[in-house]
């Protein structure tokens, strides 16, 4: 199904869709909130952008230099050229320890690599602990927002699947009862589980460490208890030096919720007593983008959702339709370059309003990067005839200004006599959901002639 | 050839042009009241803030806190744990530990975090197993902004270091605040003098 088709769906209930649009742009706003009380918040872009570069040109040097100091501070340190040898790691080592369940918090990449049915196909239970991820994890659909996981489902759908699978109250949809079902369902997950699993927000090449940000404390809670402790981090989330983490920390949640800063930024360097931290570093598909110089900068992306809450289309169709792990503008640039023939509608996701651009905290180039996949899909003949015959007929148009002008003047006459059948039909996609404008009576080139000449 | 070596291989397939690593240096943040943006920082996150002028005072405030309080573990000075440490075997026997009282090392202004790194800190998990969590600062150890923290925090010799912002809280649900997700349900800090 492409981008089109799946936000039909979305849009299939219309108040829905409405209350989605503003829950996000609340979000938005309060990001807006909180960037505005830092008079040195443009600065920060620069810099956090500035960095990220740098480290780009220099990936494979820090990366060993983390490994190096990771491996001198007792973490086990692995690499996964791709998915499935990710997947294979993390089990071999689960395995050794002959652990039957793990508790994992929210990690894309994880999610990126479908580890949770990869390990459940060998018996491994696996229980989600972040509450958004954990409600769709019960519901057996994946996260709709890689920060707000559950943000497409209202509290009525969340105590339903509640009161099936933990035998809640039914019918109680408050937010509080909910929470608090969730607390003590998932203690007992906490306290059962033999290993744990986070992602990586970010590794700190000097130091060999790295920093997981929540604000559940789920990640702490489970990496603490078991004897185990597995990150996952893909192989861009390396920084070069501690002191970086303070312009990275300050732009992450302020871009992401609006809030200052996560209730949890736990910076891991060695293991507690009688236990075992293993890093897992992941290409996937990244190392590829580092060689496509018009793409290279989504490398730079820390994952603060800023990018989908702004985004008037991911607002307006719910992350479920981009059929893409990471939704919204960041994951229309990423999504192609695994698999064109599945995500060649997601670059068209978008108005290229640029908006998403303005809200990066790494001042990622996204609707340029959306633009170029447009003309890169063109050229490897993923769009549909109708769109290139008519994208050709009026690039001639264009540049034929006679044949522009002339066209201009026999459509005004002709269009408002067309019956609504030839107007409003299934070529007009446009025209699905809105009325056409008006056709105005004189063109700009009719005006400007008959203007009064000062 | 090993993944390590055809990932690090892919990595410097084509040399990119050098970019310089930027230094952080910018007019970050700063606050005529301190201690006062600090306290409404922290209450934003979800903690409540004591500022006693009475440096014995921090004990007493625990006290009326949470009044008969069966289980505390501490690790700050001058506050009693009756958590007998030598009988617990691993974080899961903390499972009903009421309070945990931590030092903090440093306050930041402008976000209402605080850097927690304790040496002698046997389970990690004390820190998030426990229902509430009291943490005490120095009022001289608030800094304004995030970077001046970086710049003071030694991290060498850390093992596991984490600023803490509030209690646990999550808004997974319809966007509504809740707290008391996973972790403590309350976080107090107490700064002294």
């Amino acid at each position: 199904m492409n981008h089109p088709q799946a936000a039909d769906t979305f849009l299939e209930n219309p108040e829905h869709a409405k209350w989605h649009d503003r829950a996000l742009w609340f979000v938005r706003q309060k990001r807006d909130k909180a960037s505005k009380k830092l008079p040195e918040w443009e600065d920060l872009r620069d810099l956090a952008a500035g960095i990220k570069k740098h480290t780009l040109t220099k990936l494979s040097h820090y990366l060993q230099e983390f490994e190096s100091k990771a491996q001198a501070n007792g973490l086990h340190v692995h690499w996964a050229k791709d998915a499935e040898e990710h997947n294979e790691i993390v089990h071999s080592i689960l395995e050794k320890s002959k652990v039957k369940k793990i508790v994992k918090s929210k990690s894309m990449l994880t999610e990126e690599c479908h580890l949770n049915p990869y390990l459940e196909s060998k018996g491994i239970e696996v229980i989600d602990t972040d509450l958004g991820e954990r409600i769709v994890q019960l519901r057996r659909e994946p996260p709709s927002h890689i920060v707000l996981p559950a943000i497409h489902l209202k509290r009525e759908q969340v105590s339903e699947v509640f009161h099936e699978k933990m035998n809640t109250e039914k019918g109680n949809s408050q937010p509080e009862y909910l929470t608090e079902a969730a607390r003590q369902d998932l203690r007992k997950d906490f306290l059962s589980a033999d290993a744990a699993m986070t992602g990586v927000n970010f590794a700190i090449a000097e130091t060999g460490g790295f920093v997981v940000c929540t604000n559940e404390g789920n990640a702490d809670l489970g990496a603490t208890l078991p004897p185990l402790h597995i990150a996952s981090m893909g192989l861009e989330k390396v920084i070069p030096r501690m002191t970086d983490l303070s312009v990275f920390l300050r732009l992450l949640a302020r871009s992401a919720t609006g809030q200052t800063i996560t209730s949890y930024s736990s910076h891991f360097h060695k293991a507690q007593e009688g236990s075992e931290i293993h890093v897992v570093i992941v290409d996937n598909g990244r190392s590829k983008i580092l060689h496509e110089p018009e793409f290279i900068k989504s490398l730079q992306c820390i994952r603060c959702g800023a990018c989908l809450n702004t985004c008037p289309v991911y607002r307006r169709s719910g992350g479920h339709s981009y059929g893409n792990v990471v939704p919204g503008p960041i994951g229309s640039v990423l999504a192609p370059h695994g698999s064109p023939e599945a995500h060649h509608s997601l670059p068209f996701a978008s108005t290229l309003c640029g908006s998403c651009t303005d809200v990066c905290p790494v001042k990622i180039d996204l609707h340029t990067q959306l633009l170029n996949w447009r003309s890169k899909l063109m050229k490897s003949g993923y769009l549909p005839k109708s769109k290139v015959i008519s994208m050709k007929v009026v690039s001639w148009t264009f540049r034929h200004p006679k044949v522009y002008a002339t066209a201009g003047v026999l459509f005004r006459k002709i269009f408002p006599l067309l019956p609504t059948s030839l107007v409003y039909n299934r070529w007009n996609a446009w025209g699905k959901q809105r009325e056409l404008p008006s056709i105005p009576k004189m063109s700009f080139r009719e005006m400007y002639k008959k203007r009064k000449k000062p | 050839m090993s993944s390590r070596e055809s990932i690090l291989k892919a990595l410097e397939k084509e040399t990119l042009k050098p970019e310089t690593h930027p230094e952080i240096t910018l007019d970050a943040i700063q606050y005529e009241n301190p201690i006062e943006v600090f306290k409404e920082n922290c209450e934003l996150a979800g903690a409540q803030v004591f500022i006693p002028s009475d440096p014995h005072c921090p004990k007493a405030i625990v006290h009326e806190l949470f009044p008969d309080c069966s289980s505390i573990l501490s690790y700050a000075e001058g506050i009693e744990s009756n958590v007998n440490l030598s009988e617990v075997k691993s974080g899961h026997d903390l499972n009903s530990l009421e309070l945990t009282v931590i030092k903090g090392e440093l306050g930041v202004c402008e976000n209402g975090a605080i850097w927690v790194d304790i040496k002698d800190l046997r389970f990690r998990s004390s820190l998030f197993i426990c229902q509430h969590l009291v943490i005490l600062l120095k009022a001289g150890s608030i800094v304004h902004n995030l970077h001046e923290a970086y710049e003071k925090v030694d991290f060498k010799g850390s093992n596991y270091g984490l600023f803490i912002s509030g209690p646990s809280k999550t808004a997974d649900i319809e966007q509504a605040l809740v707290i008391g997700a996973h972790g403590p349900r309350s976080c107090s800090v107490i700064i002294e003098p």
